[in-house]
């Protein structure tokens, strides 16, 4: 990508990572279990440069680790870490999204279900940090720390996220 | 980057990205349900140039994300409110948040911090709500074909996630 968020937001700072819309589906496919390098290009479509650019970058941010696995064909595999697997709720929320407001009821191509009992997955659930359900309407975003001015500004007169 | 390609995918992610998955698209959200709502408060806030923030706001409206209504009645100063479909993004928003803030940490501590504000504890979107209203881990939900999947894709999720089939 051609420019960096300068922002101190922890969201502008993943973007600028994620700023290309393959890197998301090469993610997308190490979750259903692609490891190898020709499942991420039929899976994905994407062209066998860019394909090889996108896992490097997910490889050099440490979001997938290439695994020397030395067997004959094929030498490398790509595997979620840690911080690639953290990224489960974000994944989630694009999905539940997507098929909620672009596809519908009834149309959606992948659906989310809990693999213990087959139901269908409704929405993400925040929760604190005791693991208790906080209602979303209640969350909203605070300045931290962190937090530049310009941010701290702007979430002076804030309203709730809902 | 051209989304022909990309919309062939019949992926709920991949149609999510072409309608949020510009960069400046997520930040006006993220401004937007944080309580910004005229042109200039956009622009102070990202900084980026007006043509491109306009373009993106047209985009906006044109999705269905953000309504755009005079700021007063018979005003000539247009505000830009986000709708339910815009609202619902907040959980993509919150969860790219607590990502960022967990693995990319700012040296003098987080930037944001999600609360939730009758208690004021800091929350995170860890569990998922089932239909029948019960909340699982989310490690335990998987993906699998939908009623909108072409023949190919329940072939491929099936090869992929095998595993992931429902256990009962």
């Amino acid at each position: 990508m051609t420019h960096k968020h300068t922002h101190t937001c922890a969201i502008a700072g993943m973007l600028n990572i994620f700023g290309d819309h393959w890197t998301w589906l090469v993610v997308r496919e190490a979750f259903y279990g692609a490891t190898r390098f020709k499942d991420f290009q039929r899976n994905t479509g994407i062209s066998r440069n860019i394909l090889a650019d996108r896992l490097a970058v997910l490889v050099d941010e440490g979001i997938l680790e290439k695994v020397d696995i030395g067997t004959q064909g094929t030498r490398h595999e790509y595997v979620l870490t840690d911080k690639g697997r953290s990224l489960r709720p974000v994944l989630t929320a694009m999905t539940l999204w997507g098929n909620e407001h672009v596809y519908g009821a009834g149309k959606e191509p992948v659906l989310l279900v809990d693999t213990k009992t087959g139901l269908p997955v409704q929405a993400l659930q925040p929760v604190n940090s005791a693991g208790r359900k906080v209602t979303p309407e209640n969350i909203t975003a605070q300045p931290g720390p962190g937090a530049s001015r310009a941010t701290v500004a702007r979430l002076g007169d804030a309203d709730r996220i809902e | 980057m051209t989304t022909s390609n990309y919309l062939k995918l019949n992926c709920p992610i991949a149609e999510s990205l072409s309608h949020v998955g510009d960069q400046w698209t997520l930040l006006i959200m993220r401004d937007a349900l944080m309580g910004i709502s005229s042109f200039t408060g956009f622009e102070e806030s990202l900084g980026i140039s007006r043509r491109l923030l306009s373009r993106r706001l047209t985009e906006m409206v044109e999705s269905g994300l953000l309504d755009k209504v005079a700021a007063k009645e018979g005003g000539a100063r247009m505000s830009y409110v986000p709708t339910q479909k815009g609202r619902e993004l907040a959980m993509v928003l919150l969860s790219l948040s607590e990502w960022g803030e967990r693995w990319h940490p700012n040296a003098r501590g987080p930037r944001y911090q999600n609360v939730h504000l009758p208690s004021g504890a800091e929350v995170a979107p860890r569990m998922a709500k089932v239909s029948t209203g019960r909340v699982v881990e989310l490690g335990q939900c998987a993906s699998l074909p939908g009623p909108g999947a072409d023949k190919e894709q329940v072939q491929r999720l099936k090869d992929l996630t095998g595993s992931a089939e429902p256990s009962s």
